[in-house]
């Protein structure tokens, strides 16, 4: 594997209230030859939630692309979708 | 409330009652006004509660006879008339020490009964000329000690009742109690291991000291109190992007440039912070004991939490809390906790509103960040007693 897949996870106040806040255990649902795969990382706020348009938060990042309304399943699944695996 | 700008004055005691007891006999009082800190030390005699209500009237009389400039002596005699009484020991039945500390660093002190104070400066006993001031009581005359001296950054001044001066007392280690030397070449000990030994950790440690001479059962109550003048320890708190982007990097430049702790309390304004000074952010994905979101770091700051959830629930434990200290371990507790430990408390609050923030179907209310600061703020000013600032961006 040469670069690891990246997945930010928005720890910021807004996208914590909307369900965000469970997001931090995303690791322990991902099979561990994804968990080899990508590189789990947090960020303070993702300028997100004060762009029109951007979708409702709680808000991901994988790779460059930003998941809205995200939760586990819904990230799991763009991360298997980015990794092509099932 | 930094009373000068040369130093802030850290007052702290510590107590001890005497085995068996509830309360102590001993009461120490400080208060802080008109730019001048007041600490009084009075020991009741005796223990208990009987003792205990003795010492708290004879404090708070002598802090308002100090508080209304009352020359030293009507105060002492007032004291005296109304509570020594003609047992032998009259001179100990009630006792105080009260000291003065004005804000252009003079300390007046005035001691009845009271072991002396000490006062420590380049950790060696700095001599006080003390005056004996003569009152005459129906039970024949009774000396009252009065002394001044000018205060300079790093002077401590040390007080305690005689529990602690006794302690040890018929111990085969201290036949004859710890005494005052011992006392002192102790503090000087403390301070040679740690220079900047804060007031608060010199109380306890003189106190739990007292208590190892008598064996962990105190045979009388032990009060230690001890005053500070040091630096201020200073912290920044920046929560909230600046209303105006044009101000992001004035808000960026007061965190680069401030000298001391740094705090920074929100997502976008670590974002704008990191952005402008180009140091990353590493977030820590942690799970809060508080339930709290997870803190982050960044080179050069202290300590990043996300912003007024964080901030209210600090607000929420320093509003509760009476008196102890806070033990909480949560994100809430450690940033209660780092506020506390200083002394001048500045704010910078971006004035920015998310509107999305204030969407009425948000699961949580979320306060607006320019009240919850105001809040956060009096409540550090008036019930901690710290120097608050706040400015705007
Ligand atoms: S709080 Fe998540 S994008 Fe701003």
């Amino acid at each position: 594997m040469s670069k690891k897949l990246s997945v930010t996870i928005c720890t910021g106040t807004l996208c914590y209230v909307m369900g965000g806040a469970e997001l931090q255990v995303l690791e322990e649902y991902l099979s561990p030859e994804i968990v080899d795969q990508i590189e789990i990382s947090g960020s303070p706020c993702l300028d997100c939630c004060n762009q029109d348009g951007a979708g409702k938060a709680p808000f991901v990042k994988i790779g460059d692309k930003i998941i809205s309304e995200a939760s586990i399943s819904k990230v799991v699944d763009a991360i298997k979708e980015e990794l092509n695996v099932e | 409330m930094a009373i000068n700008k040369k130093f802030f004055v850290e007052v702290e005691s510590y107590e001890l009652c005497e085995k068996g007891q509830i309360v102590s006999g001993d009461v120490t009082i400080q208060h802080r006004g008109k730019g001048r800190v007041f600490v009084i030390l009075s020991d009741g005699r005796g223990s208990g509660v009987k003792a205990n209500i003795k010492a708290s009237v004879i404090s708070s009389m002598a802090l308002h006879y100090t508080l209304l400039d009352e020359p030293v002596e009507r105060a002492a005699q007032t004291i005296i008339h109304t509570f020594v009484s003609e047992s032998a020991e009259s001179e100990k039945s009630a006792t105080f020490t009260i000291l003065d500390i004005r804000s252009n660093g003079v300390v007046n002190i005035v001691e009845f009964g009271n072991p002396l104070c000490f006062v420590i400066r380049d950790n060696s006993n700095l001599k006080l000329d003390r005056e004996t001031i003569e009152v005459n009581t129906e039970y024949g005359p009774k000396y009252v000690y009065i002394s001044s001296f000018e205060a300079t950054t790093e002077d401590r001044i040390i007080l305690f009742s005689d529990g602690v001066e006794a302690s040890g007392n018929f111990t085969k280690r201290l036949p004859n109690g710890w005494g005052r030397d011992g006392i002192l070449s102790f503090c000087r000990e403390e301070i040679v291991g740690n220079m900047t030994i804060s007031a608060y950790d010199m109380c306890r440690k003189v106190i739990a000291k007292a208590e190892l001479n008598d064996l962990f059962s105190p045979k009388n109550d032990m009060t230690c109190g001890v005053v500070y003048f040091r630096n201020p320890r200073k912290i920044l708190v920046c929560s909230g992007a600046p209303f105006n982007e044009k101000k992001d990097e004035i808000l960026a430049d007061i965190v680069a440039q401030y000298d001391g702790t740094k705090l920074i309390c929100g997502g976008t304004t670590s974002q704008i912070i990191s952005r402008e000074l180009d140091r990353a952010i590493t977030v820590e994905l942690k799970r809060d004991s508080a339930g709290l979101p997870p803190t982050s770091m960044m080179d050069g700051v202290d300590l990043i939490t996300e912003g007024v959830l964080t901030l209210s629930r600090v607000k929420l434990l320093l509003e509760r809390n009476v008196g102890g200290d806070i033990t909480q371990t949560g994100t809430d507790g450690r940033v209660a906790r780092m506020l506390l430990q200083h002394d001048v408390i500045e704010f910078v609050v971006g004035t920015r509103i998310n509107p999305i923030h204030q969407d009425p179907s948000l699961p949580v209310e979320l306060e607006l960040r320019r009240n919850l600061i105001k809040d956060l703020a009096k409540l550090l000013e008036k019930r901690y007693l710290k120097e608050v600032k706040i400015q705007y961006i």
